[in-house]
């Protein structure tokens, strides 16, 4: 198809955008309100051309505020799940500015790389934008040329409209989509005369404000800039920015439910909300201003061009206009410009070369957010708050289809109230069921806690990497474990028991507060029991006013270490001090450890100390994730998804990572 | 999702919950349980300690989630259990009416009632008129249509409040800067909250200034941003020495975080500026509090403009459906980024209820149940205690006229309770107090 082009009247094109109302496409312009310029859903009456950019951007129009993913119904005992129907409606984006027209494509990376999110697809797919060239920037706030988007708009989106004054425009179809929409009916005078210097008046009159590569550069090493804190304390932490932005991408996924009748909707979310990344355990990986300002910058001009080669942002400016708390971006931009780039590791390439592993997706959907269907086999308490749910497929066809890798996770939905994250704490060896093991703290594992058996309930998985347990074979490994981070390290043991000709020497070092905290007591014989094995146990009590109460630990038969004396099963100290005084061999050997982060990082200590090289030890890692899909930007430790590159890292890796957990 | 059109159905039963306090209406429901009378099943009864526990929030979610009607009923006034828990409700509810009026909401379809242990008969009889007259009503379709919309539509077209937009800033005038510099001289502030100037657009952020040598940056008071939001942030919450400089809207929004034990008075340094921002005396804020009242005397509302309140009355002239379609559109516009909290100085929980899921009354969606939920919630919770300073107005991305909602309850304050926020700090806050002699023409 031959593209045209030609000369159009403001008037015509008012009749233009009538017609494609007419061949049954929403139309979407901006309109001159009470107080500003908004992109609305148009119907008649003038469209704002070039007055200006729209207050907020358009990207509702494919990434919808709210967007129900899933539907939920409850049937006594029963939960039944539909997809809601992918079939949307093809809208024009008419007069859009290049900064919004540019914006769907820079999303469509993230929706589409590994798991393909369908519904970000199939609406994107009926997206078509009619590009309005900007022949002046709006003000000081805008900085697209800086961020390598034209303002003259050339390229971007099916049509292209230029203003050539006197209320008339040029008008250049870009591809052939913007050619049917021609056809539909633009009445075209005069083809234009040379546009190309108009597009370079364009692009001349955006100054280039800052350099990406250089911010880029800088921000790999600038982790704790006192600038983070000097440019953020007047964040209001409210989303402004990030729901105003036209590529801010990050959701949330949260289950609502009306009688019986529910949904699961992906919600915007903004990572400057204090929330966004809060652990159930109040541990905040972001917990102030200066860092989640810095995640914000961070994930836009560093981690996306890290990962998908393109920056987060296309320059218009909004977050600068509209934030109540007056934070000024282009500033801080040009404030990191100016610092020298530190040398910092480079986070260590094989974890970003590392695929992501692709799981098995619910049989029959093509929907990544829809959990399979699970019944409560078995109910097992571990301790008092501890609980551990087995698993079967509903459906044992998918059961049987199933399979996934030692320290891979999941996302354990109870139905109606939300999902969370844990590990599949049981072995892959053992068939047809799986195990989770979480303790009661927030809304969700409280909602898991009241399941019986015969109950169901959701789950999405697997996800993440697994630990390399082929590479293992020959090698003897210590098993560290504390509280309930005694769930993946269990995965692990009960694989290498499972195929137990394939290791050496196992040596499961397991701590928690007290005995009553130990999980999995009821295995603890059939590990005693394996031979090659040695198990050593450590609790570290509550501390009371006058220190740990070691009298009655004394009397559940728990002794402290002591120096010279053969280390018993029951010890009272700490996990680090357990590893210490167990003293396994570094020779041949690798360490499995998870517990909470304090704990990882000095048993990491104490692992090298006693000799251990950091690509022997490996932890895992569960932040705080909503999707599990790569997407929903919560767990990323600097350019490092945990969803996806992890959650098993070697020490070697996780000491590559900035500090951001 | 259309489950709301299930219940239009031809022969209508009208869906009623009833919150009843344990001690007299539900014992009172008992009582007409066990003499037999006849009243119709429609209504489905919840029990809680007291009329003073039934939280809007309850009333608010029985509606959303399908009631057609809903009967709040506790014990008569002097007959409290717990001596006062109804004269506290009674407060709160003739606030609540008043700001579900603003929102066009139906108010036939709340019926509030006090009836005792004693007065079964009171009960069936008011159960069969509350039915009989929602069943004349019909289904409260409208509301319902609202909650089920999951579209979320792109932006709104009109504000009906000033649209109060951010201003460039100016650098602080010359006294003012004078004052703060002497007071870091004489060791008086460590940290002094202020605005700093931001170069890109020439705006304003608020900051905090340590020493002298910052106070270049220092720039004029901008519309909007009200600095006191700042006093939540961890490194001031316990400064000993701390400096504000403040406008009356400021220096009422202190006020009230006094008022609510969230600040002293006497630890915090102010730099007053009249209300057309000149600078006017440093002093403790303990001994400054009254100038509020010198701004705003008796009889006024504070901190919302003459132009706000006249816009108010000519809202409030217009009918009922056209005030719930007003909000109904514009609420649809918002994005849930909570601006508005965020820049309000005087949200000031340390977790809002908004955020918490242990149960999560609010629904976080930006959808139509979402939308509304925080419409109302976001305003009552700042009932008696908003100092109209307009923060939130101008922070909203969506331009919605949040203002409006904020003046109605501030007038609803002044007229029923003769009060205005943030001008005494010594008085309990309108909420957390009553009297015997607050009105209830609306409780039967």
């Amino acid at each position: 198809m031959s593209l045209s082009s030609g000369t159009i009247t403001s008037q015509a094109l008012q009749e233009w955008a009538q017609k494609m109302l007419a061949a049954g496409y929403k139309v979407i312009a901006p309109v001159a309100t009470d107080s500003a310029v908004e992109y609305v859903e148009w119907k008649e009456g003038a469209i704002a051309l070039d007055q200006g950019l729209p207050k907020l951007s358009p990207k509702a129009a494919w990434f919808p505020r709210a967007e129900t993913v899933l539907k939920l119904r409850r049937e006594g005992q029963k939960w039944i799940m539909e997809d809601p129907p992918m079939e949307f409606p093809q809208v024009v984006i008419f007069g859009a500015r290049p900064c919004d027209a540019i914006a769907k494509e820079i999303q469509a990376v993230l929706f589409g790389w590994d798991f393909k999110d369908k519904f970000f697809e199939e609406r994107s797919k009926k997206v078509f934008f009619v590009t309005m060239s900007c022949t002046k920037p709006v003000d000081a706030a805008c900085f697209c040329t800086s961020v390598g988007v034209s303002p003259s708009g050339q390229g971007i989106g099916e049509v292209l409209l230029t203003p050539l004054g006197e209320g008339k425009f040029a008008l250049t179809a870009n591809n052939d989509k913007g050619e049917e929409l021609i056809q539909l009916g633009a009445n075209l005078e005069a083809a234009p005369k040379q546009l190309d210097e108009v597009w370079q008046n364009c692009d001349k009159a955006v100054p280039v404000k800052f350099s990406p590569e250089k911010v880029h550069e800088v921000l790999k090493g600038n982790f704790g800039d006192a600038l983070w804190d000097k440019t953020s304390r007047g964040c209001q932490a409210c989303g402004t920015c990030a729901f105003s932005c036209p590529v801010c991408h990050c959701f949330d996924l949260q289950d609502e439910m009306r009688g019986d009748h529910g949904v699961r909707q992906k919600n915007w979310d903004a990572c400057t909300m204090p929330l966004f990344t809060l652990h159930t355990s109040g541990h905040n990986p972001r917990p102030n201003k200066a860092s989640r300002w810095r995640q914000r910058i961070n994930h836009k001009f560093y981690i996306y061009p890290e990962k998908f080669g393109k920056t987060l942002c296309t320059g218009c400016g909004r977050c600068i206009r509209l934030c109540p708390g007056g934070l000024d971006l282009l500033d801080t931009l040009q404030q990191i410009e100016k610092e020298e780039a530190q040398v910092s590791r480079p986070v260590a390439e094989m974890i970003l070369n590392s695929p992501g592993i692709h799981a098995g997706e619910p049989e029959g959907s093509a929907n990544i957010y829809r959990s399979f269907k699970m019944k409560v086999k078995e109910v097992i308490d571990e301790t008092h708050d501890v609980r551990t749910l087995r698993l079967e497929f509903a459906d044992p066809e998918e059961g049987n289809k199933f399979t996934h890798k030692v320290g891979q996770f999941g996302l354990y939905g109870a139905l109606g109230e939300g999902e969370s994250t844990f590990c599949i704490a049981s072995s892959p060896e053992r068939k047809g069921y799986i195990e989770c093991t979480f303790r009661q703290a927030g809304r969700v594992t409280t909602a898991l806690r009241q399941l019986e058996a015969g109950d169901e309930l959701g789950f999405r998985g697997p996800y993440g990497n697994s630990f390399p347990t082929e590479q293992w074979k020959g090698k003897n490994i210590v098993f560290i474990g504390g509280g309930i981070g005694v769930a993946p390290v269990r995965s692990v043991l009960q694989y290498c028991l499972d195929t137990r000709d394939n290791y050496g020497q196992l040596t499961v070092l397991f701590g928690a507060r007290t005995w009553a905290d130990h999980c999995y007591k009821r295995e603890m014989d059939e590990w005693r029991n394996t031979p090659n094995l040695k198990l050593h146990l450590c609790v570290d009590w509550k501390f009371g006013p006058n220190g740990p109460d070691r009298s009655r630990a004394a009397e559940e038969g728990w002794v402290p270490l002591a120096s010279g004396q053969a280390l018993g099963e029951k010890t009272t100290c700490f996990v680090p001090e357990l590893i210490t005084a167990a003293n396994p061999s570094p020779e041949n050997t690798v360490a499995v450890v998870c517990g909470p982060p304090i704990m990882i990082n000095l048993a990491v200590k104490a692992l090298e100390a006693l000799g251990f090289s950091q690509d022997s030890i490996y932890a895992t890692l569960e932040n705080r994730m909503k999707c599990g899909l790569g997407k929903c930007g919560r767990c990323n430790v600097g350019p490092v998804y945990v969803c996806k590159e992890g959650p098993v890292f070697t020490a070697d890796q996780l000491n590559s990572l900035p500090p951001d957990s | 999702m259309d489950w709301y059109k299930d219940m239009a159905e031809e022969n209508f039963q009208p869906k009623i919950v009833a919150f009843v306090c344990r001690w007299c209406t539900y014992t009172g429901a008992d009582l007409a349980g066990m003499s037999r009378l006849q009243y119709p099943p429609n209504t489905k009864v919840i029990m809680l300690p007291c009329s003073g526990r039934i939280d809007i929030n309850f009333v608010l979610r029985a509606f959303m989630q399908g009631a057609d009607g809903v009967l709040v009923s506790g014990c008569h006034p002097g007959d409290c259990h717990y001596n006062e828990g109804n004269y506290r409700a009674r407060r709160r509810w003739t606030l609540l009416r008043d700001l579900l009026d603003t929102l066009g909401f139906d108010l036939r379809r709340l019926k509030l009632a006090w009836i005792s242990a004693a007065e079964g008969n009171k009960w069936a009889q008011t159960v069969t008129e509350f039915t009989q007259e929602i069943k004349e009503l019909g289904p409260y379709s409208e509301l319902h249509e609202l909650c089920s919309s999951v579209e979320s539509p792109l932006a709104p077209e009109e504000a009906i409040a000033e649209k109060m937009a951010f201003t460039e800033s100016k650098p602080a005038e010359e006294a003012l800067r004078k004052a703060v510099e002497k007071a870091f001289g004489e060791d008086k502030v460590a940290k002094v909250l202020g605005w700093r100037r931001r170069p890109t657009l020439n705006r304003t952020s608020p900051d905090w200034f340590e020493n002298a040598e910052e106070l270049k940056d220092l720039a004029a008071p901008p519309v909007g941003i009200n600095v006191v939001r700042l006093c939540d942030e961890p490194v001031l919450a316990n400064e000993p020495k701390l400096g504000v400089i403040a406008r009356p809207r400021e220096l009422a929004s202190l006020n009230v975080l006094v008022q609510e034990h969230a600040l002293d008075p006497e630890q915090v340094t102010v730099f007053a500026l009249d209300r057309e921002g000149k600078y006017s005396q440093t002093s403790t804020l303990k001994e400054l509090s009254g100038e509020v009242a010198a701004q705003f005397p008796e009889g006024q509302v504070v901190g919302h403009s003459p132009e706000t309140m006249q816009k108010l009355a000519a809202f409030m002239e217009k009918p009922r459906d056209e005030r719930f379609a007003f909000w109904k559109e514009v609420s649809q516009h918002c994005l849930h980024c909570y601006a508005c909290r965020q820049a309000c100085p005087i949200c000031h929980c340390k977790k809002c209820y908004v955020d918490k899921n242990q149960p999560q009354w609010f629904p976080t969606a930006a959808d139509g149940m979402g939308n509304f939920s925080w419409l109302v919630v976001r305003a009552f919770h700042l009932a008696g205690r908003c100092i109209g300073c307009g923060a939130c107005q101008t922070a909203c991305p969506a331009d919605i006229p949040l203002n409006l909602l904020n003046a109605a309850l501030a007038k609803s304050a002044l007229d029923n309770f003769g009060y205005q926020a943030g001008v005494n700090p010594e008085v309990p806050p309108l909420q957390a107090d009553f009297s015997h002699k607050d009105q209830e023409t609306f409780i039967i």
